[in-house]
């Protein structure tokens, strides 16, 4: 009679587990496609070119070819500076000899302030925003699928308790 | 046969747990600004906390990790002299292939023996770097150190805004990568535990 209980109760948490991980997948998804409808796009890697000159021109104060003073990145980016120059220059985060490529891949959600050595303002913001990505889904999926699995074996336990006298008569008519 | 059920969730389990566990294996990624290729690092022959000149020239076979900073400094040098430390202390046995330095932005005040009761409070093997004015200058200048004096009413006396990136220059003697201040000590030992690794020190 004991295996008996035993074995319905198994059952019925691998019933509770794959309906409740139905759920997740379904609750997970939705959100998903909701959050990522702007933000989801490849991993992309930004190229910037220092030309040779630009200091001389920047102490002179003649224009030179510059980028926002504000930039956006997703998780992974990676940002790639080649420094024609012949003084090292710094964007941001990234310091790169003269006649060498920094290259930084932003690895985590960050904001950054720092100094840039060919901004008019000197200074430049950079924003790095967290990547919603496959493992983040199925984290979701086990987020709610796993606890929710057990609160329902739960419940089921007590909404329809397993009836131990039908049981004991199913295991006296195998004996 | 009884018990069946049972082990079908078992596996479902463990299954789940397998995939959930086992990420799909990604080539490393640095967590510094990679310098690529990486570059002769300027040379600099500066004098020594522990005594006579330190050649960068003459430091090949060791990954040399460089802070530029002073000893009057209220927050980021010993902030990121501590962080130093800890990186040697996480690193364990493979910290005896790195060197610490510390290369001054106040020659007014740092002297070796200043640099070096002043680095004894954090380690003592590590260099504490100094020299004239001139020469710093140089030095500065090749590894885009950014340094002004901050006059103040203070009993410190004047302050000196700098740069506060590490260097890390590699066992062939180039710089390969740079560190933001705001970089975790799990990110820099990361980084140098697989440099070392792929290194074969």
């Amino acid at each position: 009679m004991v295996v008996g209980i035993r074995i319905k109760l198994v059952l019925r948490l691998l019933y509770s587990l794959i309906i409740a991980f139905i759920f997740g997948f379904m609750i997970s998804e939705v959100s998903f496609q909701i959050l990522t409808k702007n933000t989801e796009r490849e991993v992309e890697i930004y190229e910037i070119k220092i030309p040779e000159g630009t200091s001389e021109r920047v102490e002179k104060g003649f224009p030179i070819p510059t980028i926002p003073e504000s930039m956006i990145f997703f998780e992974g980016d990676k940002i790639i500076v080649r420094n024609d120059d012949r003084v090292s220059h710094q964007l941001g985060p990234i310091w790169v000899p003269a006649g060498s490529t920094g290259t930084l891949t932003l690895e985590k959600p960050q904001t950054y302030s720092l100094a840039c050595t060919f901004q008019p303002s000197k200074l430049m913001g950079l924003e790095v925003r967290p990547r919603l990505t496959n493992d983040i889904r199925l984290q979701g999926i086990l987020a709610i699928g796993l606890p929710s699995g057990i609160l329902v074996w739960l419940f089921s336990i007590v909404i329809f308790p397993i009836d131990s006298k039908k049981i004991e008569v199913n295991s006296n008519y195998e004996e | 046969m009884k018990n069946s059920g049972f082990w079908f969730l078992l596996v479902v389990i463990a299954a789940v747990g397998i995939v959930f566990g086992f990420v799909v294996e990604r080539p490393y990624t640095y967590r510094g600004s990679l310098i690529d290729p990486a570059v002769p690092a300027p040379e600099f022959s500066l004098l020594s906390s522990q005594g006579g000149d330190y050649r960068l020239d003459s430091r090949t076979g060791k990954f040399i990790l460089i802070f530029f900073g002073y000893t009057h400094c209220p927050d980021v040098c010993p902030t990121t002299l501590y962080e130093m430390k800890e990186i040697k202390a996480r690193l364990k046995d493979k910290a005896e292939n790195i060197e610490f330095v510390f290369i001054t932005v106040d020659p007014e005040r740092d002297t070796q023996d200043q640099l070096k009761r002043y680095l004894s409070s954090f380690d003592e093997s590590f260099f504490g770097l100094t020299g004239s004015t001139e020469q710093l200058e140089m030095v500065w200048k090749d590894y885009g150190v950014y340094r002004e004096i901050q006059e103040t009413d203070n009993s410190l006396g004047y302050l000196v805004d700098h740069t506060s990136r590490l260097y890390l220059i590699n066992s062939q003697g180039e710089l390969m990568m740079t560190y933001l201040y705001e970089t975790t000590l799990d990110e820099i030992v990361s980084d140098l535990n697989y440099l070392i690794k792929k290194a074969d020190l």
